[in-house]
Order: structure tokens, then C-alpha cells, then sequence
């Protein structure tokens, strides 16, 4: 079963929000760099990316971070090279505030492994985390710095963010597994 | 976002034909879109089947093709033309289901071919009753209960079920066609089947009548990054229950509260969001008079008529804007061409109140079923606008150029009081005059509410002026009555009647002491932000804004209501005259009340003053204007018959003078000159009584034709074949027969041809004649007609051309006129003569190329012909040969007989070209929807008149594999003619029998109809039900075998011979 | 009966009488707005100005008690074309005339009120009173021209004493410039409980209240003479979250030093489209003000413009870059007008919420 629990003006807003609490917590957003996680998170981060430009004026650099060989949820060559895949490959984090944007905080794997990620790369000033949806079940320490909306669910829900660039629409829905 | 870079070039789609449900609002929306899209640099590409709108011109798009809308022939098109994408939410439904048939196909996808704006599965959304239940089911939104049925015993069982009255309303038609409310089991069981009939998918949505409700409609555009306004709310003087088309409507909204007003707002804005459309949409919606609850009826998913509307109501091109927005723009970066200085995201604010009333063809259409309900029968609306409610509905009443001009109708003096209520409850056409009635007797707001569910408001408007009729009644002379009389919008006739004094002495003493309307400029923001717009209204009030500029100025008359015999035609003479105008360095002013029209989109000329046309009204507009003079010669009979007055009251007439024109149309004036130039014509007499009428037909010998002197589009003439037929007539137009002699006439059977000529009082020019292909006795409107003529030797056509010229020189015509000829063994008679531009101008002026209603307006500007280049003479005719054919809405009015005379039926009219004449005829019938299968099934029911005529016919039939059908007369004798026939049972004969004609029809086993039967006009003739039945079941009908020799032509140039060799 | 409406620049307008039998004198303005006469004439913003209506023909559908938005209104006239006879509601309860003589409004009908809103456009707002006689327009007139007529009218409006609103969920200290029913009516929506407070509340006094946020609300006149509020905002808009509507988001401006102007006719109606700077998105909203806020005075590091107006580009919107604080000059509240931006009322109680959620995990 699956129910729309957002639709794209409630997304929007929380995207807004999102934007205002950024510049609320760094007044401003000078040494700001968002890193979004692929694949929904790039396209949240741009979104954030673009609206910090509108209010502010100020181009804020937005990358995308591909942790796919960093998971330690899945099983990988343990003789693989991790490979940071931060993108663009110029991308400064050193001595920058940088916002990872993710689309749902679960049990905070992914952002771990993000942070792994982003560290092999540079030395960051700081590291925050703002997610589109906290749905709860935190297995590590990891807590979201701004967040669109906390979603209390059950083990058995699963919670899917749509975002038009993708997937044609913009929409949170919570998906009832059997 | 700017505008989209990677399409270059975009075909839009046109609606076709004019017909009741779909009139001149789409040529005025195609219009804007096509001249939109070129603004922004595109190259248009335009098909559209009719040659009478504007939008076909040379100069609206890059590339036009009139052709018939049919999947085949536009996809030739796009063969040939590889657009990148397709506009096709601007061509009303049919545009709209010429895409979808389109997709279907596939072409779309092969070619890679877009379609802008409104995405297919929105349109579908919209339009497919359930999908459109369901997605309201999903955003909360009420709907009346209702079902999708596909069979008429599934309806029945839904009926019966959820109760009565129950509203039927097919899928996919337009203007409701085939839908109606039904009472009970048995209207529901008829209706019902009719419906699944008419609907290309053969289904309907059967609904709960929410009758009663108020019926408010809003406007609402957006763009693809979702921004969404609303343009215009419009609420309904009748109660849901009558179609919007067929209500009068006023903007903005009456009754509604603003907690009500917001709530619908809400509801258009989540629909229209939720849809996804981009560009704009309609959404009609029923609000419970006695609680918060309200139903959605219907969202149109493209610009409709209510579009139309609403732009000229608040002076915000929806069209344009749509248009742009399909090409990627948003309302924020569009600048709102009315004020120039705000952007297209605004919602208009109005600060007068704007009244539609729709214009019915039954004075055309005496016999006809005049009850109003859910199927649009209309076929115009005029529009008014003023500083009251009162004012703009009384100044849209005398719009309507009807008998009657103000809120008293005689008819409904001399009803009974029971025949007014019933005229109250079973709403008509004329429920208005009869409202007003009602209050003169001393009905009760109350009681009449009782009995229509109209809201008191509305209704107290209608009190209130009956009041102020008394008022005025007892306060003779008074001048603050004389002032508050014309506050409310009273006219200068009306207040004549009552002071039982002359108009000119009402004129007099209300401009002796100031009493003189002040013109207010409609700039969509109610005075808050200063804006330009040459767009006016008159009212009485304070400040005037409209100021007579130094430029040279003339003001040009246009046509009023679309109705039958005045249509499109004379818009597109209307605006080419202002185009010349403007070219010629005058200011152009028009003057028209039709808000349907691309004539009264204020960017055409340089100022419009939306005003009725009537004498006061006009003469006003030139009090102020002091124009050079004024052009009657386009706007149709609705302007001719302005120009006697307007002189009168020294206003100039350019062109053709009063007493010329009076000459032509005066039966016994233009007698004494046809005499004195020795031509032909049909021998005719005048009477003006009941016997002398009878001696007059007695003396030519029937069969005669008669009619009433000054008549538009052929009304009430009728060719009558016996005394009995006549008296029958006589007694049908006692009112008519009153007030104007009678013209009888010796009626000439041969063929006809019509020609418009253009003289500057020296030389004359003739761009073509149009040749008819039914005989003499079918109106010149609803023949077909073919351009250059087919049988005419040159020898008559240098005898046409030398009795135009006499004519219109001895006629002193300065500017265009129209005659009609017929030819008989090549003799040239002449059947009448109109001073004024012919519905004909548009078509012979695309397909010759000479822009005859410019040339014309140059010439009464005093250019002369020479100086323009033009010579004396017939114009020489083209290579490719173009075929005219009528387009008729039968399917919409009940009662109406098709079969085709004197008396003008059609509503609009098609044109097909090609380099033959039996292709050109070929895509005439297949735009006029007449496209039949390479073999089939034709149906002959024939007089014995004709009896002789038919057989050749009817071999030919047979010959390219037809299989016929007649009634034991027609049977037998085709027989006896060695024929196969198939015998099918009369009408009355076994009504039960499979092979009842009727029975035939309903079960689709026939293709085409040939009925010549029965040109009395009773309802219970066989002839009559077999028409009916034919038309109700969408089966190609011709009354005329002129018409059946034509299809033929063109059914035979598709078909291989297939003779045997021995 | 006759009825003049007198200017300062010494213009006569004659028309008809209605409502209350009575003089008054008024700053003249004007409102767009196609629905909600009764909604706007209840409107305390309103106070002391006399309100033309461009909408040709107002009262037809009558008085509704439920839609009043405020017991006591403060406007001095009101000026329309007409007004319709046979008003039919099925919520109505009287008819506006009687509704005005009750409240003892005069009205005036029958003038050209479009060319009365087309010299308010081009001259900017003026003085007017509505009289029956013309026989002292000079005299009246230079009167007019040298009254102050709004100074110190939120003290008129803003209630005297603190009134509850009782609700179930967030603590929300409302604090009264001249508040529109609609804006409660948002808030008891959202369960919320609040308090509403005259405009003199001081910072501590609110504080002591433990509010989860604080509203500032509507009000007419002029926000500069709203000092003392000022003061109090910039305190509290650093413990508390904060929203301010209208005459509320000029004072928040004030707080955080930016400046206020007197617009020339200002925004009144509800088709005024308001573009959030960060999304884009439009939105149609209602309007009733005359001041605004000056773009130039605004000290960047403080505040970030959040909303435009589209046609004239004055500043709509403002939002703290430090503290959840925000404001705007439209009514999200509406009524009468669009409900396009009420989901404002949803991010203050999120912005609420937030706070919360920190301080528990603080």
C-alpha cells in the first residue's frame, strides 16, 4: 500500500526551510559547500544550492558524492580501492563548512559513510547533515542538522522521496511492505 | 522560463466549421495564438477546413492550409511540412480531438513531433468522465454521483438506483451534444441511447441533477513552473441545469460571498494544478445556494468560448497568454499586454459588471424545440458592459438585435398568466421577457423564485427595472428621472415608449441638458495602475476617458451575434476593413457587441468601443468620435440597416450612399431600375394583404417564392407550391406579414451563381464568381458553391459581368456589393442585390488572392481601383479549383427540418481546393463531414418529382458498388429501370419490422440518406421523421440531388471503373 | 438623500446616502477587491481611513456575523458605486446599509468611483470627510489638510487588556496592533492556545508568558510611531520564534534597523502576486497597507528579503538570518482574498516545532 504523504508544495516548503535554517546557522553562507549523496540527494542539494544563489546572490559550490564503495552495508571486494567519487573533481571541502544533503535519514549508514567519503577527500572546518525526511531506526550515532520532516515509521514502512528530476514528481510516499 | 529554443516551427490545428457549441471564439483564440507564437519567432504552420475566419488569412500565420480536419489530411500535412510540435489546445474540441486521433495514430511519435502545452494524459484526464471523477475522488473534490455507462440498460439501472432527475452527457462531444436532463425512466432510457449514439466511443456519464445550484465557472491559466491564477469568475443568471452556452451569464461574480468565492478558487486551482495544465483552462463548478457544499461539472482542459468571454470581459488575452505559455514562458515574465507596465501574473480586478446573453437561432427557426437544458443550442452571444447590473443587462437585451430591444416583449404582454409560469419553469430562450412579465402582473419575488430557483438578486435586477419602467412611465419629462432611467441603462426607445414620445425628442432633451454617457476604459486592474488599452464601454457616470485623438478617424460597424445567415464572414470584412483603414493612414474605430470575435480584440483596431448596435448607441460614439464618416458596407445587414438612421442625424455613410443603398434594397426602387436597364429577373409582385398575396402567387402561377421585403439570410421564404401551402405560410407570419409587404416571385429553376463586385463609381472589378452546384431554390448560404464556375460558357459569364457592371454603376455603388444571379438556357436573371459585403468575400478573397474587403474600403476612402492596380473587369481565374460547403447543427436543435430551401439553416461552412474539381469536391465534403466509404449503403426516399432525376443517380450508385435501399414507390421504380434494390418498409407502414426504414437508420446500416420528401413543413411527415432520424443518428443526409450528383462526382474519382467488357 | 465626500485638495464628489446618518473624516483609500466588502470594512487596519470600493456594486450578498473580523471596526466611511438592493445569502443575517447605520459608519453610493481611484492613484492617499452638506468644503478641506488623522490610532484599536484563545498545543503570544479575526482563526486552526496582548507589551512580560513563538499582528497607521515595539521585538525575537503579518513585519523590520516609508496610494485587494525570492513560486495574496518597507534600509547581515511584490518589486517578505524570525507585509490569513499563502501559518508552526525538538535535545 502506498500513501503520498507529500505533495510538491509541502516538498518545496520543506526545501525552503531547509534553505532559511542554512543561512540561519552559518549567517550567511560564505565557506559553504553542499555535498549532496547520490543519487536524490544531488538533486536536493542543487535545489538548496539554487535557492541560497536566489536569496543570498552568492554562488554556493554544490557537489555530489557517490558512496556506493563505501557502504559498509554491502558487501564489497575487500581489495577494491575505495574510490572517493565526489563530483566535480575540483570541488574544495578543505577548511569549508560542508552540508551533506541526503533524501531520507535511516539508519545513519549511508551518512557515515559519506563522511568517510568526504574525509578521504579534504579536511572540512565542519560537517552537518540535512535530510529531506528522518524516519527514524538510527543504528549509529548520527544526527540531522536540518530536517525537512521527521516520519515516524514502523520497520515494516519504507519511506521513497520522488523528485521531479528523476522520477517525474515531486513526492514523499510511505510504503506499507506486507 | 524564457522561451524554448529548440522548436523552430508549430502547427496549430483550427476548430473547423462554425457550428451551435463551437462559433467565432476559436478563430479569435486561434488567431492570438498563431500571431502570439510569430511574435516570438516561430514559423506557424495553420490547417484549418474554414475559409471564413480571420486566422486563415495570408498574414496570421506562415503557412496556411485550408483543408479538411481529418486524421488523413493532416497528416499529409505533417509529411509535408515536419513541424516540430503541435498547438492543439486552441482549436476548440475539435482541434483538441484532431491531436488525439493524431497521437493515436502514431505520425506524432514516428516524426517526433510534440504536442505543446496540456500534456495528452491531462487532456485525457479532463475529458474521460471516470479518470476525471477518480482524480477529484483524490484531491477531495465533490462530484454529483455518478457512473460511466456504455449501454442504455446499465444507465437505466444507475437511474433507477440513485433517483431522478438524472443528466446524461456524452463523452467527447462538444457543447454537450446528445446530453439532457431526464425525469424518469423512460426520458432517461431515450436520451441515454441517444447520447451513446452521438459519442465517438460510445459512452456517457450519468449523473445526479444538481439542478437548482448555482452555477459558477472560473477561468484559470498556468504555466509549467506551476504558477496559477485565476482570470475571470463568472456566474450563471439561470441555475446549473441549462447549459452555460445557452445562460446568461455576468462577470465578475454576483452572489458569492468571499468565503465562498475563495473556496471555489481553491478547488480551480487544485484541479488545474493537479491536471498539469499549461495554458488555460475552464472550470465549471455548482454551488449549493443553501450551504458550503459545491460540485466540479466540468474542467475543459483548452480555451472555450467561456475563454473568449472572459478575455473580452476583463480585457486579458487568454489565448495569447496560453500560447506563450506552451512555448515555455511563465505568467511572471510576461508582460500584461493591457497595461503595459504589469506583468501577465495578475488577477484581473473589474470595476463595472459585465452581462452575456447568448443569441438563439429560433427566430430563424420558428418550429424548433426553443426549451433550454443541458444541450447548448445557441449560436452566438452578444456581450455588454456597464457600471450596473441593470445597465449591462439591458444594454446586452437590445444587443441582441431581436424584436425586442427592451425588457417588454409583446408575446409575452398578450400570455396568459399560466403560460407565463410556464415559461418560467420550463426555461426558454425568451424566459427573460417573460421574468419581467411576471413582475409587471405582480408576481412576487418569492413567487417567481418558487417557480425558477433564480437567485433573488438576480431576479431583483429584473424587478427593479420593471419598477423603474413605472417610474419612468409616471414621471414624463422629468430629467432626474430621465437621468436615473439611463443610469440603469435604460434606452432612448425604451424611454420613448413609455413618455409615448419620438426617439429624436428623448435624443434632444437628454443631450439639451448634459445627459450624455461617458466612455470608461476596461484596463483589468480597476484603475490602479495606469494603463493604455483603446478598449471602452459607455456608462452614465462621471469622468469620460475616452478622448477623440487629432488623427483622422472612422468608425466601423461590425455584425453583432453570430446567428444563421450572419456568421464569421462578416468579422473577417469587419476587421480587413479596419486593416485597410490603418494602412491608409486613418484611425480605425470599431464598434461591435460580439464578444466572440477577433473584431473585438482590442489590439485589431485602434480603438473599440464594446456598445450594442443600435442607433443611440452608435450615434453616441460618434457624438464624441466625429469620425470622417462611418463604414456600413461589412458589418452585415446589422450595419446596412444603421445607415438611414445615421445620416439622419448628419453622420456621413462612406461609400455607397443612403439612398443608393435604399435603392438596391427597396423591392420597388431597384424594379424601376432593373426595368430602365432592361435585365432580366424573375417576375415578381408585392403585396400587402392576405388576398392581394394569394392573386399575386396566383398570377405567376405556382411554384412561387415568397418572402417579407427587407429579410436577412432568406428569412421566412419559402418557395410554396399550391394555395394551400400558402395560406399555411401566411398564417405562420401573421407578425411579419404586418409589418412589411410581401414579395412574391415567379421562382426560376437554373442554376445559381453569386458575385461580389467592388466599383469606384467608374470602374468595376469582379474577383469571381461562385457558382452553385444545387439549383436555384436552396439558399445561397446553404448551397454549395464552386470557385471558378464549372458550367458557365464564357458568354455568360461576359453577360454577368455586364449586367454587375450596369448595376453597380447605375446603383452608384462606391465599395463592395453582392448579386445573385440565376442562369437559365443562358439567359442571365437577376435574383437581388446587396448593397454591402457577402458572406462570399472571405472565401473568394483567399482563393483569388484579392483582398476584396480592403480593395473595397480603399475605394470608399476614395482610392480609386486604377490607382490600387486593379482594372475593370472580371479578375482571371486561378489553376486550382475550391469548393464551398455548408456546415449545418441539426444534431443540436430538435425539430428543425433539414431539409434545405429558402430559408438559410446552415451555421457555417468548409472549403476544400484542389486541381480538379472532383478532388476539390471530394475534400469539401470530407471538411463538411459528409466522407463516405468506398462501398456502402444509400438510403432513397424521393418525391415523384424527382422520380426521373433519380435514376441516373442512383445507377451511379451502383456502379461504384452501392447497395440501395428505397420505400416500395422509388423501389419499383428503379426495378423497372433494371436495378437492385433493396425494399425497406415506410415509416408508418410496420413500425415493429426489421426492415422499417426507421429501424434501418437506428441499427446503422446505412451510410448516406438521400430524402427529397415533403416540402410542406409538417413534423408528422415521413419525409420529416426520416430527416430526423437520420441527423439524430449521425447519418449523412442530402435533401438535394444536385447535392447527391456532387458526392457522386467526388466518390467516383476514387473509385476504379469496373465495367465489364461485354 | 444627498451626500458629498469633501478632499483636502478641495474636490467635491455629490452622491446618495446610506448606512449611518452622520459625519466623519478619513485618510481615503482604496481596495481592489472583487469580494469581501464585510471582511475589509471590519478590517482594523481600516482605522480612520475611509475605504472606496472599486468593485462597482457591493452588498449583495448581505451580513454575515461569522465573517466580521473584528467587533469594533474603526473605519471611518465607505465609498462605492452601489449598493446592491435585494442582497441574497443563505448566511446572511442583515443587510450592509443597516449594518453600517448600526455601527454608525456613514456610506456614500452613486459617485464615479473610478475617477475618485484614479486621483488617488495619481495624487497619492488623501484627506476626506463625508458630509451631507457642502456648504463649508473650504473651510473643511484646509481643516483636513492640516489634521494628523491616524496618529495614535493603534492605541485605539489594539485591545486594553490581554484576552485568552484557548487551544490544546503550541503557546503562541499574539501581540495586538489592530488584529484581524482571520489570523486567530489560522491559529485556533492549529491548535493553537494563545494569548493576545495590546501593542504596549513589553519583552519581558511576553517572556514571562513562556511562549513557544510569538505573532505580531496587523494594524493600521503609521509603524514608525511603533517604537516601544520595536524595542520589544528585538528582545524577543532572540529567545522566541517569531512572525510578524503586516504592520507585525514593519515592526520587525523596525527591530532590526531597517526603515519604513509612506507608500502613494499603497496595496490594498487581493491580486497582488508576491514572488518568493528562493523558490520563485507566485502567489496571489491580500493586501491592505500603506507603508512599506524601504529595500535600501535593509542591513544584509540581519535580514534576507524572502518575498517580492511582482509588479512593483516592494518588499513582501523578510526573515531573520540568525533568529527563526520571519515576516510579511500581505495576509496570509487573508479573508478576504486568496488562501495562496497560508501554508506561512504551517511553517511557523514548524519553525515552532523545531525549536522545541532542539531545546529537548539541547
Amino acid at each position: 500500500m502506498v500513501k503520498e504523504i507529500w505533495d510538491k508544495p509541502a516538498m518545496q516548503r520543506a526545501i525552503v526551510r531547509i534553505t532559511y535554517e542554512i543561512i540561519e546557522r552559518y549567517k550567511g553562507v560564505e565557506d559553504l559547500v553542499l555535498v549532496g549523496i547520490k543519487t536524490r540527494g544531488g538533486y536536493l542539494a542543487r535545489r538548496i544550492g539554487d535557492r541560497l544563489e536566489e536569496i543570498e546572490k552568492k554562488i554556493v559550490p554544490v557537489g555530489e558524492l557517490d558512496i556506493t564503495s563505501y557502504r559498509d552495508d554491502r558487501r564489497v571486494d575487500i581489495n577494491q580501492e575505495k574510490i572517493s567519487n565526489l563530483e566535480p573533481e575540483n570541488l574544495n571541502i578543505t577548511n569549508k563548512h560542508v552540508v551533506l544533503v541526503d533524501d531520507v535519514l535511516y539508519t545513519g549508514r549511508t551518512i557515515r559513510a559519506a563522511m568517510d567519503a568526504l574525509i578521504a577527500t579534504g579536511r572540512p572546518k565542519s560537517i552537518a547533515v540535512a535530510v529531506l525526511v528522518d524516519r527514524g531506526h538510527r543504528e549509529l550515532p548520527i544526527k540531522a542538522d536540518f530536517v525537512g520532516k521527521n516520519i515516524p515509521t514502523a520497520l515494516s514502512e519504507q519511506v521513497a522521496v520522488n523528485v521531479e528530476e528523476i522520477d517525474g514528481i515531486d513526492s514523499i510516499e510511505l510504503i506499507k511492505l506486507k | 522560463m524564457p522561451k524554448r529554443t529548440d522548436i523552430h516551427k508549430i502547427m496549430v490545428i483550427g476548430s473547423g466549421p462554425i457550428i451551435i457549441g463551437q462559433a467565432a471564439e476559436f478563430d479569435y483564440s486561434g488567431t492570438q495564438a498563431c500571431l502570439a507564437l510569430r511574435e516570438e519567432g516561430y514559423e506557424v504552420v495553420l490547417v484549418n477546413s474554414n475559409p471564413a475566419t480571420i486566422m486563415t488569412d495570408t498574414t496570421i500565420a506562415d503557412k496556411i492550409y485550408i483543408e479538411p480536419l481529418t486524421v488523413e489530411s493532416i497528416s499529409r500535412i505533417i509529411r509535408q511540412e515536419y513541424p516540430d510540435a503541435i498547438l492543439p489546445t486552441l482549436g476548440g474540441q475539435v482541434g483538441l480531438n484532431m491531436a488525439l486521433s493524431l497521437a493515436k495514430t502514431g505520425i506524432l511519435d514516428e516524426l517526433n513531433i510534440e504536442l505543446l502545452g496540456t500534456r495528452l494524459s491531462s487532456i485525457e484526464q479532463a475529458e474521460d468522465r471516470e479518470k476525471f471523477k477518480e482524480l477529484c475522488k483524490k484531491l477531495g473534490e465533490p462530484v454529483p454521483p455518478s457512473t460511466t455507462v456504455n449501454t442504455v440498460e446499465e444507465a437505466l439501472e444507475f437511474g433507477d438506483k440513485i433517483g431522478y432527475p438524472i443528466i446524461v452527457r456524452p463523452a467527447f462531444t462538444m457543447g454537450g451534444t446528445g446530453g439532457g436532463i431526464c425525469n424518469n425512466h423512460e426520458e432517461l432510457a431515450q436520451i441515454a441511447k441517444n447520447g451513446l449514439e452521438l459519442s465517438p466511443v460510445t459512452e456517457c456519464l450519468i449523473e445526479k441533477s444538481i439542478a437548482g445550484y448555482k452555477e459558477i465557472e472560473f477561468e484559470v491559466m498556468r504555466d509549467h513552473d506551476d504558477n496559477a491564477m485565476i482570470v475571470c469568475c463568472m456566474e450563471n443568471f439561470d441555475p446549473v441545469g441549462i447549459h452555460t452556452g445557452d445562460s446568461i451569464v455576468f462577470s465578475p461574480s454576483q452572489t458569492l460571498s468571499d468565503k465562498e468565492y475563495q473556496m471555489l478558487r481553491d478547488c480551480s486551482l487544485r484541479l488545474i494544478r493537479a491536471l498539469k495544465i499549461e495554458g488555460g483552462c475552464n472550470v465549471q463548478l455548482a454551488l449549493d445556494p443553501n450551504s458550503f457544499d459545491y460540485d466540479v461539472i466540468e474542467v475543459n482542459p483548452r480555451v472555450s468560448r467561456s475563454s473568449a468571454l472572459a478575455s473580452k470581459a476583463t480585457g486579458y488575452p487568454i489565448a495569447k497568454m496560453a500560447a506563450k505559455i506552451a512555448i515555455g514562458m511563465t505568467l511572471d515574465e510576461i508582460k500584461n499586454p493591457v497595461t503595459g507596465t504589469t506583468y501577465a501574473e495578475f488577477e484581473p480586478a473589474l470595476d463595472y459588471v459585465v452581462c452575456k446573453i447568448p443569441r438563439w437561432p429560433f427566430d430563424k427557426f420558428s418550429k424548433a424545440d426553443r426549451t433550454l437544458s443541458t444541450q447548448m443550442k445557441a449560436t452566438g452571444e452578444v456581450m455588454a458592459i456597464g457600471r450596473t447590473a441593470e445597465e449591462a443587462m439591458q444594454k446586452a437585451v437590445r444587443s441582441l438585435e431581436i424584436d425586442e430591444k427592451d425588457l417588454y416583449s409583446e408575446a409575452a404582454h398578450h400570455a396568459s398568466d399560466e403560460e407565463i409560469e410556464q415559461k418560467l419553469v420550463k426555461a426558454q430562450d425568451d424566459r427573460l421577457f417573460y421574468l419581467a412579465e411576471a413582475f409587471r402582473r405582480g408576481y412576487s419575488l418569492e413567487d417567481v423564485h418558487e417557480l425558477t430557483k433564480i437567485n433573488f438578486y438576480f431576479l431583483d435586477i429584473v424587478s427593479y427595472m420593471v419598477e423603474m419602467e413605472q417610474n419612468i412611465q409616471e414621471n414624463k419629462d422629468n430629467l432626474e428621472t430621465l437621468r436615473l432611467a439611463k443610469k440603469y441603462g435604460f434606452s432612448d426607445t425604451a424611454i420613448a415608449t413609455l413618455w409615448n414620445e419620438s426617439i429624436d425628442q428623448i435624443r434632444d432633451m437628454r443631450k439639451n441638458n448634459g445627459i450624455i454617457p461617458v466612455y470608461k476604459m476596461v484596463d483589468t486592474c480597476a484603475a490602479e495602475f495606469e494603463s493604455k488599452t483603446p478598449y471602452f464601454y459607455s456608462t452614465y457616470d462621471g469622468e469620460n476617458e475616452s478622448h477623440k485623438s487629432g488623427k483622422k478617424s472612422v468608425i466601423v460597424i461590425g455584425s453583432g451575434p453570430i446567428r444563421i445567415g450572419q456568421g464569421v464572414e462578416f468579422d473577417y470584412a469587419t476587421v480587413h476593413c479596419v486593416k485597410a483603414l490603418q494602412k491608409m493612414g486613418y484611425e480605425a474605430i470599431v464598434i461591435n457587441s460580439n464578444p466572440e470575435t477577433v473584431s473585438t480584440d482590442f489590439s485589431i483596431s485602434d480603438k473599440l468601443y464594446f456598445e450594442p448596435l443600435t442607433l443611440e448607441d452608435v450615434l453616441n460614439v460618434c457624438d464624441l468620435e466625429k469620425p470622417e464618416g462611418v463604414i456600413v458596407q461589412f458589418g452585415g445587414q446589422t450595419s446596412i440597416n444603421l445607415a438611414a438612421g445615421l445620416q439622419d442625424h448628419g453622420i456621413k455613410i462612406l461609400g455607397t450612399s443612403v439612398k443608393d443603398l435604399n435603392r438596391a434594397e427597396d423591392r420597388e426602387l431597384f424594379d424601376q431600375i432593373i426595368k430602365k436597364l432592361k435585365l432580366n429577373q424573375p417576375k415578381g409582385l408585392t403585396a400587402t394583404t392576405h388576398e392581394g398575396v394569394i392573386k399575386a402567387a396566383e398570377e405567376l402561377g405556382y411554384p412561387v417564392l415568397v418572402r417579407p421585403s427587407y429579410v436577412l439570410g432568406g428569412k421566412a421564404m419559402e418557395i410554396v407550391y399550391s394555395k394551400r401551402e400558402l395560406e399555411e405560410y401566411l398564417h405562420d407570419h401573421v407578425d411579419i406579414a404586418a409589418d412589411h409587404p410581401i414579395l412574391v416571385d415567379d421562382y426560376l429553376d437554373g442554376r445559381e451563381c453569386d458575385v461580389d463586385a467592388i466599383c469606384d463609381g467608374k470602374d468595376v472589378l469582379l474577383p469571381g464568381i461562385m457558382e452553385h452546384i444545387e439549383h436555384a431554390g436552396v439558399h445561397s448560404g446553404d448551397s454549395m458553391a464552386v470557385y471558378p464556375p464549372q458550367t458557365f460558357t464564357d458568354d455568360v459569364k461576359e453577360k454577368i459581368m455586364d449586367v454587375t457592371r450596369k448595376l453597380a454603376l447605375t446603383l452608384n455603388c462606391v465599395g463592395i456589393m453582392n448579386i445573385q444571379f440565376i442562369i437559365r438556357n443562358g439567359e442571365v436573371y437577376v435574383i437581388e442585390v446587396n448593397p454591402r459585403a457577402s458572406r462570399t468575400v472571405p472565401f473568394l478573397s483567399k482563393i483569388t488572392g484579392i483582398e476584396m474587403a480592403q480593395v473595397a474600403t480603399k475605394v470608399i476612402m476614395g482610392e480609386s481601383l486604377a490607382q490600387q492596380g486593379y482594372s475593370d473587369g472580371l479578375a482571371p481565374e486561378p489553376e486550382m479549383i475550391s469548393v464551398k460547403a455548408p456546415v449545418f447543427s441539426f444534431s443540436k436543435l430538435a425539430d428543425v427540418d433539414s431539409y434545405l430551401g429558402p430559408e438559410m439553416k446552415s451555421t457555417g461552412e468548409v472549403m476544400g481546393s484542389d486541381h480538379t474539381f472532383a478532388k476539390a469536391l471530394y475534400k469539401a465534403f470530407a471538411g463538411a463531414k459528409m466522407q463516405l466509404p468506398e462501398n456502402g449503403n444509400v438510403l432513397l426516399t424521393i418525391e415523384d418529382r424527382d422520380k426521373e432525376k433519380i435514376l441516373p443517380i442512383a445507377k451511379r450508385f451502383a456502379r461504384i458498388g452501392y447497395r440501395i435501399f428505397a420505400t416500395k414507390g422509388t423501389a419499383d421504380f428503379l426495378k423497372n429501370n433494371g436495378l437492385h434494390v433493396d425494399l425497406v418498409t415506410k415509416v408508418h407502414e410496420n413500425e415493429n419490422a426489421d426492415d422499417n426504414i426507421l429501424n434501418e437508420l437506428r441499427e446503422g446500416r446505412i451510410d448516406l440518406v438521400i430524402n427529397t420528401m415533403g416540402h410542406d413543413i409538417e413534423k408528422n411527415s415521413d419525409g420529416f421523421i426520416i430527416r430526423q432520424m437520420a441527423i439524430q443518428q449521425n447519418v449523412p443526409l442530402l435533401t438535394a440531388l444536385d447535392t447527391a450528383d456532387a458526392l457522386l462526382t467526388s466518390l467516383e474519382n476514387r473509385s476504379f471503373a469496373t465495367d465489364a467488357l461485354k | 438623500m444627498k451626500r458629498y465626500l469633501i478632499l483636502e485638495d478641495g474636490s467635491i464628489y455629490e452622491g446618495e446616502d446610506f448606512g449611518a446618518d452622520c459625519e466623519s473624516s478619513g485618510e481615503v483609500v482604496f481596495t481592489t477587491g472583487m469580494t469581501g466588502y464585510q471582511e475589509a470594512i471590519t478590517d482594523q487596519s481600516y482605522a480612520d481611513q475611509i475605504l472606496v470600493f472599486t468593485n462597482p456594486l457591493i452588498g449583495n450578498y448581505g451580513i454575515t456575523l461569522a465573517d466580521y473580523e473584528s467587533l469594533e471596526p474603526q473605519i471611518k466611511g465607505v465609498i462605492c458605486h452601489q449598493v446592491a438592493r435585494h442582497p441574497d445569502n443563505w448566511r446572511m443575517q442583515t443587510t450592509l446599509p443597516k449594518f453600517l447605520k448600526q455601527l454608525k459608519i456613514p456610506g456614500l453610493q452613486g459617485i464615479d468611483t473610478r475617477e475618485l481611484v484614479k486621483k488617488l492613484r495619481i495624487h497619492g492617499t488623501l484627506k476626506g470627510r463625508i458630509t451631507d452638506s457642502k456648504e463649508n468644503a473650504v473651510s473643511i478641506s484646509q481643516e483636513l489638510k492640516q489634521r494628523n488623522i491616524t496618529q495614535g490610532v493603534i492605541n485605539r484599536v489594539s485591545t486594553k487588556n490581554s484576552y485568552p484563545v484557548p487551544g490544546s498545543k503550541r503557546n503562541i503570544v499574539v501581540v495586538d496592533f489592530g488584529i484581524k479575526h482571520s489570523i486567530l482563526r489560522e491559529l485556533a486552526e492549529r491548535d493553537c492556545n494563545c494569548i493576545v496582548l495590546p501593542y504596549t507589551a513589553t519583552a519581558e512580560e511576553i517572556l514571562n508568558l513562556n511562549p513557544d513563538g510569538v505573532l505580531l499582528s496587523n494594524g493600521p497607521g503609521n509603524p514608525e510611531e511603533m517604537l516601544m515595539a520595536a524595542k520589544m521585538v528585538q528582545e524577543v525575537e532572540k529567545h522566541v520564534p517569531l512572525f510578524g503579518i503586516c504592520m507585525g513585519h514593519q515592526v520587525f523590520a523596525l527591530a532590526n534597523g531597517a526603515s519604513t516609508y509612506k507608500m502613494k496610494f499603497g496595496h490594498r485587494g487581493f491580486n497582488h502576486p508576491v514572488r518568493e525570492i528562493a523558490t520563485g513560486n507566485i502567489g496571489f495574496t491580500s493586501q491592505n497597507h500603506g507603508y512599506a518597507v524601504d529595500p535600501k534600509s535593509i542591513n544584509k547581515g540581519n535580514l534576507m528579503i524572502t518575498h517580492v511584490e511582482v509588479n512593483d518589486s516592494t518588499v513582501e517578505g523578510l526573515r531573520h538570518k540568525k533568529y527563526p524570525a520571519f515576516s510579511v507585509q500581505f495576509h496570509p490569513d487573508a479573508t478576504p482574498g486568496p488562501h495562496d499563502e497560508d501554508s506561512l501559518f504551517d511553517d511557523f508552526m514548524s519553525m515552532i516545532d523545531q525549536r522545541k525538538e532542539e531545546e529537548r535535545h539541547a
